[in-house]
């Protein structure tokens, strides 16, 4: 990794035993190991598009899994909410929800009945090194309704460049 | 920061080692933000009567990120559902997985047809701080199955 890739803080994670356990202050990001995220999206930063996963210069997000639900209401008007990364220097869907799936309370998994992931398993392969990981409705279909956010609980690793 | 009081068992670092290339610890290590896993064997007596399957920690909550539950050795019966527990204010059930569900060998998944989660997604929000995820039962007590494997995925955000 470069080292002018650190731009905030310096040291180490303390860890510390609690009742048996080590214990990490932090959650640092490691290569190999499956994070796990969960954000409460409102339908606006739905439509806008927001950021889940910040870029990290000399690393390349990998998604393992996603599930959406939808929140205050099923979703509706909007073609899909999608899960957005770059590859190739181009926008990708990785995981597309039709909003036929987010229905209110309801788990969508990724690559059930109307979520569409990539041919072939591109969605679980490595996206480009410094870029970020959005959720976003489809650019093509209207906006975000009825629903009032979308929970985006989403398990990821990162790769080295 | 967590608490600096909280240390009954052992101090410092894990041990570690290169294996085949690979960097391997000596004891399970949690970091927030981490998807650990946890697979669980528990009986069905353990399951009548209640059992945790992962201990409250001081400082530190857990949020559930997936369970799924198979049932060994036979179908479960009797039973209505089998729930795994947490506690936000009050006890709460993150998943009520039902009986109708729990056939033998059948990898069942929260969120799944017969396997209830809560409203708005609630399920996945953390739990209290210090508080463990247990496993029981609502009706009757299961009979026929002798086990159920239950596996959780879960991270630890600090209180």
């Amino acid at each position: 990794m470069d080292a002018k890739g650190y731009p905030v803080g310096r040291g180490a994670v303390k860890p510390k035993y609690i009742n048996g356990t080590l214990v990490f202050d932090a959650g640092p990001l490691i290569p190999g190991v499956t994070h796990t995220l969960r954000n409460r999206a409102t339908a606006a930063e739905v439509n806008a598009g927001k950021v889940l996963l910040a870029a990290i210069p000399g690393f390349k997000y990998r998604i393992v899994d996603c599930k959406m639900i939808a929140i205050g209401g099923a979703a509706a008007t909007a073609t899909s909410v999608d899960i957005l990364g770059t590859r190739a220097g181009s926008a990708v869907r990785p995981i597309v929800n039709g909003v036929a799936g987010l229905t209110q309370s309801a788990v969508l998994r990724a690559g059930a009945a109307n979520s569409t992931v990539l041919a072939d398993g591109a969605s679980f392969t490595a996206l480009d090194a410094n870029t970020s990981v959005s959720v976003t409705k489809q650019s093509a279909g209207s906006a975000l309704d009825t629903a009032t956010h979308i929970d985006v609980l989403l398990d990821f690793t990162i790769e080295a460049a | 920061m967590l608490p600096s009081t909280l240390y009954p068992v052992g101090k410092g670092g894990p041990k570690s080692r290169y294996i085949g290339g690979t960097l391997v610890f000596d004891s399970a290590i949690r970091y927030p933000g981490v998807s650990h896993e946890a697979r669980s064997r528990v009986t069905i007596a353990q399951v009548n009567a209640g059992a945790v399957l992962l201990a409250a920690i001081p400082g530190l909550r857990y949020r559930l990120v997936d369970a799924s539950i198979m049932a060994i050795g036979g179908n479960a019966a009797a039973v209505t559902t089998v729930d795994i527990l947490g506690t936000l204010s009050t006890a709460r059930k993150l998943v009520a997985f039902a009986q109708a569900a729990l056939t033998r060998s059948a990898v069942l998944r929260a969120g799944d047809a017969n396997s209830a989660v809560l409203a708005d997604g609630a399920s996945f929000v953390e739990n209290d701080a210090n508080t463990a995820i247990t496993i029981g039962k609502t009706g009757s007590s299961v009979t026929t199955a002798t086990h159920f494997d239950v596996v959780l995925k879960f991270a630890l955000v600090a209180a």
